[in-house]
């Protein structure tokens, strides 16, 4: 992202931008980056949260809250999926594209989005078994 | 039920479920999405139904959060966060607290001085308060300790110098405020230089009452070590200084955009990496997979704040708000006080992305009632939220200090040190209150 961004800062003084459609390439990346290591970090319990509350409940407790706090997250990134997977079904049937040299469908990103949700989704299912297990 | 009642009932849930430890980002999520949901399933005189207001809000829910991640203007947060690792990892940041530590040693509390105008240069580069804490805490901790320095100085020193990347551009916060306020970024990172350095005057005046008053806490390092000469010294500041002008000087002199701005700073502190043989593909691959990390962590939150938004917008309780205020009519310095001690407390609890996120919301159309310059409140919140990271019970970069330093070095050490760092800070607060010209003169030169 930054190498192509550079690339036209550079090219854009010498003469004219040699990289075309930068602008979408840079945001179709964005949904890349920003998407698929929500897994990870989710994973590793990256995701902020006040603890300040929480810190004198014992390990059965905190177990306890980390099932709320996957349910919460399901709720969430649920409804977030259904709603990508529309967004999907929209651009695949619409066939639309951004209009310049590359032309780039709009499914693309769409489906990248899509693609990053849901493997987010599964994460918290998979912590969910996995923190209710502990629990029983 | 009444959108008002509907939005009161969600922010209720969302601070309950932030309470229990549920992550900011699930919290705002799931409410402003159940609360979409709820908000078009009701219609004044019918009961809730569930399928008509589902279709409305999967479509503001999927149409705000992707077109949040899919932003060309936003791309510049992963390349700013990725500067300041890749600055970490090809020692540019070490090289610069070196060599302030040289430069600055024979001035009294010079290492102190030293740590906190490195924290002000980490933070010019990496834009993120704690991970300049995390980072110069590794680093200038120890190396004050070595040298005789009491504890409480050194953690303090550290820990409020890390407070700088704040406020000093490209500062991550400053992004997340411009998003929420749709205020300029350039304007924003360009009002936060005055501050910022007003910030760290009051830090470096700090270390020399410090010291005038407790010289013990401080000893004079005399003997010189081999290879710390000022010349060498120098070389070490470069790469930093570089960093800095492509940032602050493109922006201000319009040659870049932010986005350019990060992506250009980005390619060169790789390139001055492998050129120095400070960074190979190992720190590389390092430094990118914490940036993607840092990068989804911030956006998941700020996607869901988008929805909190998008929600709280529709229900209309700002109005709301704002016309309640109307009707017992308090003067801006009553409204302003209060916003101050309202940001001072929360954020004792609250991580600063978090407040940013909750609060932009309400504060900002209130100060806006008011005429306020919104990049000067920019400034001002800010502020706050620097002020909140060292701050008892929470103040995160206390923690951080604590998580990177000697045993030796308790909470409360961090804690006392820090304290004294505060007295200056406040009144550097004061005076960006009293005189807003001091955040808005330099965005105003420029453009």
């Amino acid at each position: 992202m930054a190498a192509l961004v550079t690339t036209n800062v550079l090219s854009r003084w010498i003469g004219r931008a040699i990289v075309p459609d930068d602008i979408q390439l840079v945001q179709e990346l964005m949904v890349l980056v920003i998407l698929f290591p929500i897994g990870l970090v989710t994973a590793l319990r990256e995701h902020i949260s006040v603890d300040l509350f929480t810190n004198w409940t014992r390990a059965r407790g905190r177990r306890g809250l980390a099932v709320i706090e996957h349910l919460v997250g399901i709720v969430f990134v649920g409804l977030l999926t259904w709603a990508a997977w529309r967004g999907v079904a929209e651009t695949w049937a619409s066939q639309d594209y951004y209009s310049g040299v590359l032309d780039i469908p709009m499914w693309l990103g769409h489906s990248t989005f899509f693609a990053g949700v849901c493997l987010f989704l599964v994460r918290l299912l998979w912590m969910l078994l996995r923190d209710l297990r502990s629990l029983a | 039920m009444e959108p008002f009642t509907l939005a009161a009932l969600v922010v209720g849930a969302v601070l309950l479920m932030i309470v229990a430890r549920v992550p900011i980002a699930y919290a705002l999520g799931a409410a402003a999405s159940v609360g979409l949901v709820l908000f078009f399933s009701w219609r004044p005189g019918s009961e809730i139904d569930l399928a008509r207001g589902l279709q409305p809000a999967l479509k503001l829910i999927g149409a705000n959060a992707y077109s949040f991640v899919h932003s060309y203007p936003l791309s510049m947060i992963p390349l700013f966060i990725g500067l300041g690792h890749v600055a970490f990892h090809a020692d540019i940041t070490t090289d610069l607290y070196r060599s302030l530590r040289v430069l600055l040693r024979r001035l009294p509390g010079g290492l102190a001085m030293a740590s906190v105008s490195g924290c002000a240069g980490f933070s010019a580069i990496t834009g993120s308060s704690v991970a300049c804490a995390a980072a110069m805490g590794r680093i200038a901790v120890p190396e004050m300790l070595r040298y005789g320095y009491h504890p409480r100085l050194a953690a303090g020193a550290v820990a409020a110098g890390g407070t700088l990347g704040s406020l000093i551009p490209p500062s991550l916060l400053f992004v997340i405020y411009a998003i929420f306020t749709e205020q300029s970024v350039n304007y924003l990172f360009l009002a936060g230089v005055v501050p910022g350095l007003l910030s760290l005057a009051g830090f470096l005046l700090t270390v020399l009452i410090w010291c005038a008053l407790r010289p013990g806490d401080a000893p004079r390092q005399t003997e010189v070590e081999p290879g710390e000469d000022r010349l060498s010294a120098l070389k070490g500041l470069w790469p930093a200084l570089v960093l800095f002008a492509v940032v602050v000087g493109g922006i201000y002199l319009g040659i870049f955009t932010p986005t350019e701005a990060a992506a250009v700073s980005l390619v060169i502190a790789v390139l001055i990496g492998v050129a120095r043989r400070r960074l190979n593909l190992t720190n590389l691959a390092e430094a990118g997979l914490e940036t993607v990390r840092q990068t989804a962590m911030i956006f998941v939150i700020a996607m869901a704040a988008k929805l909190f938004t998008v929600f709280i917008s529709l229900t209309r309780i700002t109005p709301a708000m704002l016309d309640w205020l109307e009707g017992i009519d308090p003067s801006f310095v009553t409204v302003l006080v209060a916003i101050v001690i309202f940001y001072l407390v929360i954020g004792m609890f609250l991580d600063s992305i978090g407040i940013l996120v909750l609060t932009l919301p309400f504060t900002v159309p209130v100060m806006s009632s008011y005429g306020v310059d919104l990049v000067w409140f920019g400034v001002i919140v800010i502020k706050l939220l620097e002020i909140g990271l060292i701050t008892p019970p929470i103040g995160l970069n206390i923690f951080v200090i604590k998580g990177v330093t000697p045993k030796s070095v308790t909470l409360t050490t961090v804690f006392q040190g820090a304290g004294a760092f505060l007295v200056l800070d406040i009144l550097v607060l004061v005076l960006l209150l009293a005189f807003p010209i001091l955040s808005l003169w330099l965005p105003n030169s420029a453009f």
